[in-house]
């Protein structure tokens, strides 16, 4: 069962996977996000057009960009901005219970 | 709560002021108001197709009645108002194709008037209701609500209603968005529903007592006049179509299209699997002068043929932020739309049907009273949709038969411009600058989102021309452009913002007023891809645009411009003087997909476009061009290129399992 442009979720084996490569990343009650490549910055790092949040706040949210790829094949998954606190947002939980239902 | 001599309680009005009103599935209507319940399931279909399109068309010919009587820039060009169509107990059978969040929240407004005010003073033929108030049904205050009944032989048959944005509807600055408000004390006083047209006729003291609220009593009292004409007129042709169709018919039609929404959206829902999807982006700054950070969460469940909303982990309300559930349960309806319901002529009711909202009161969205609102219907609003669609396109993802329909996340952050001060020709004005309708439209599984290509939830909303705005204000565009790098990069792009440049025009100085969000991180994310780029607005104070102009020169970029460059803050108020150049920035949307997987042909139209850099061709796409006049994509470059970023990808990157 395709869950995103780029995971598969098998609904035997209940594990995520990259559809791109086919790499195992997790179980499906996982966050993939967890067993992905994360790649950390500033905002910045969005592209040209940000600006760094100090420069429009005045001060500096601790606010980062965060980039989520196939650990194999380093597809692009996803991405968030975050606090630098803040967990890695879990956005998709596919009930595990109502496939094997 | 008082309770009449019939058993008749109405809901907890004092609780519905307080949290927001969340109607009960079975309202508690006075009994001496007769329902017109009855209809026929026997409608041949030719019947049933000419009577939902005369329907849809009275509706459409509503707006078009608002918009021809009006004679606010709001109406004619920012099309800031929506005419609904409703069953006897509220239930929505057409919005109209304008602001189309409006719609879904007269329900509400409906059905308290059912709840609140069937005993006293009562609901009569020919009777009107108006109401603002954000706790009962409105995104913001200075969205009024005109609201009738019809009645066919004594008994009520359906309700219209209208929505029209007013120039100024009173609070502590002009406009009504009071961006700096610490709570609703500081902005216009909301209006609960109040009966402004009995049996027909227009009471004066409610129209004074409403006018009065304004600093623009004649603008507001022309509104008045157009929302009052489209009710008018559209219960006369309710009652044509009744008169040549049968009450029992008309009521079967509306009671058909409601049940094929509904069916629409569970075929498309029960393709998906069980789960629940979770999205967070923040607000920046609660007022003016706020420079913090609050996080806006929401998380959709979906089990069976149920959606709940929940918004754990949201900030609390403060300043002047925040969204009443009237306002979150209305902005549901700007996903649903268009991602499932297109067919449907945008029928939400059928939806609503199987939606739970299980929010935590006293949150940015759904707050409580006293906390400031004004700002709700464009800022709060704007961020609410942004996350719902965050959850649904996430959602639509696991199911061959509603991916297609994503459109990645259309409202990255929304810029409200506020100007005032003298006009050209020494008189006041005051306007909601509507180049904010600039924004991009977000891109598809399958196609780029379109630059420039406006609101969504606003089919038929224009961005005026340069010229309109010059003519109506004293301003001097420089320029109107697509703003470069600011479509959100994928293999598919999202639709690029729009950079708008202009000084004041014969006159000293404009006063004015920023209510944005969006601005340090866009609200909306897309998917496998990147954001669009943020909201900006920057000023050249002092400039040299005067010596510019004496040269025969004008400046195509603010950055040519000799000056002190100021860029503000999200939420700003600052004087722009006679000779201090200013740029607003409309935001892009997200992409879709992998940037490194796009078509490097199209990576290379867009840089002949300007809409992508040669920074971003490079960096992001992993473009390479051969250095030669034409500006052609050297392939074997490129491959190069792009297999050197997923090796630095994967050398700057952490599996967080694994530490």
């Amino acid at each position: 069962m395709q869950i995103q442009k780029y995971l598969d979720l098998n609904e035997e084996e209940l594990t995520i996977s990259c559809r791109k490569c086919g790499e195992t990343l997790c179980n499906a009650d996982e966050n993939y996000k967890e067993h992905s490549a994360m790649r950390t910055g500033p905002v910045t790092d969005a592209g040209p057009a940000f600006e760094p949040p100090k420069k429009l706040l005045g001060q500096d949210p601790n606010l980062e960009f965060r980039q989520f790829f196939c650990p194999s094949c380093g597809v692009l998954f996803d991405h968030e901005f975050a606090r630098e606190d803040d967990p890695i947002l879990h956005d998709i939980e596919v009930d595990v219970d109502s496939i094997k239902a | 709560m008082a309770t009449d001599d019939q058993g008749h309680e109405g809901s907890d009005v004092w609780e519905d002021f307080q949290q927001g009103y969340v109607p009960e599935d079975n309202l508690d209507i006075h009994p001496d108001l007769d329902l017109h319940e009855q209809y026929t399931k026997d409608i041949d279909t030719v019947t049933y197709e000419v009577l939902r399109h005369r329907l849809w068309t009275v509706n459409e010919e509503h707006g078009q009645t608002l918009e021809n009587v009006s004679g606010s820039p709001v109406a004619y060009f920012g099309q800031d108002f929506n005419p609904t169509l409703m069953t006897h107990d509220g239930e929505v059978v057409f919005n109209g194709p304008y602001v189309q969040l409006f719609s879904p929240i007269a329900e509400l407004q409906v059905k308290w008037i059912l709840e609140n005010r069937s005993d006293n003073p009562g609901i009569e033929p020919g009777d009107i209701f108006i109401s603002n108030d954000p706790w009962v049904g409105s995104t913001h205050q200075p969205d009024v609500f005109f609201v009738a009944p019809i009645f066919v032989d004594g008994e009520l048959f359906c309700w219209i209603a209208n929505t029209l944005h007013q120039y100024d509807i009173g609070g502590k600055s002009a406009g009504s968005f009071v961006p700096g408000a610490s709570d609703v004390f500081e902005e216009s006083t909301p209006i609960p529903p109040i009966k402004a047209v009995e049996g027909g006729e227009v009471r004066k003291d409610v129209k004074q007592m409403y006018q009065r609220h304004s600093r623009m009593p004649d603008m507001v009292g022309l509104d008045f006049n157009a929302q009052v004409a489209g009710l008018q007129v559209t219960q006369e042709q309710i009652h044509d179509l009744i008169d040549e169709y049968g009450a029992q018919t008309v009521k079967g039609v509306m009671d058909r299209i409601i049940e094929d929404s509904e069916t629409k959206f569970l075929e498309k829902i029960r393709e998906l699997p069980d789960g629940t999807w979770r999205a967070r982006e923040f607000m920046e700054g609660s007022k003016t002068g706020d420079d913090d950070l609050y996080v806006a969460e929401l998380q959709l469940k979906k089990e069976g043929d149920t959606l709940t909303f929940t918004n754990e982990g949201s900030a609390k309300n403060e300043g002047s932020m925040n969204l009443t559930y009237a306002g979150f349960r209305t902005a549901i309806s700007c996903a649903v739309n268009p991602m499932l319901l297109y067919d449907q002529l945008w029928v939400t009711s059928g939806a609503y049907r199987h939606i739970d909202i299980d929010t935590d009161p006293g949150t940015l969205n759904r707050a409580e009273y006293p906390s400031g609102v004004s700002c709700g219907g464009t800022l709060s609003i704007e961020l609410s949709i942004a996350l719902i669609y965050d959850v649904m396109t996430r959602m639509f993802s696991a199911s061959d038969e509603t991916r297609d329909e994503i459109i990645t996340d259309p409202l990255a952050g929304l810029i409200v411009l506020s100007q005032a001060g003298m006009d050209q020709w020494g008189n006041p004005f005051g306007t909601m600058n509507l180049d904010v309708m600039g924004t991009g439209f977000g891109a598809r599984t399958d196609k780029d989102g379109i630059d420039v290509g406006g609101i969504l939830f606003s089919p038929k909303g224009k961005l005026p021309n340069i010229e309109n705005n010059e003519q109506d204000y004293p301003m001097l565009y420089l320029y109107r452009r697509e703003s470069e790098d600011s479509a959100g990069h994928g293999e598919f792009r999202g639709g690029g913002g729009m950079d708008s440049c202009f000084i004041p025009h014969n006159t000293e100085a404009i006063q004015t007023v920023v209510a944005g969000n969006g601005g340090v991180t866009p609200n909306t994310r897309g998917i496998g891809a990147y954001p669009g780029a943020p909201i900006r607005s920057r000023t050249v104070d002092g400039s040299d645009i005067e010596e510019r102009f004496e040269n025969q020169e004008i400046p195509g970029d603010i950055e040519e411009v000799d000056g002190d460059m100021e860029t503000y803050p999200p939420k700003a108020e600052f004087v722009q003087g006679a000779i201090d150049v200013m740029e607003t920035r409309s935001p892009g949307t997200a992409g879709y997909g992998d940037p490194l997987e796009r078509d490097p042909e199209k990576v290379l139209e867009d840089l002949k476009e300007e809409i992508v850099s040669e920074e971003a061709a490079n960096d992001i796409y992993g473009v390479v061009f051969d250095d030669d006049d034409e500006r052609t994509v050297d392939e074997q470059a490129t491959e190069d290129r792009r297999e050197e970023l997923i090796e630095t990808r994967l050398a700057e990157s952490t599996i967080p399992a694994e530490e």
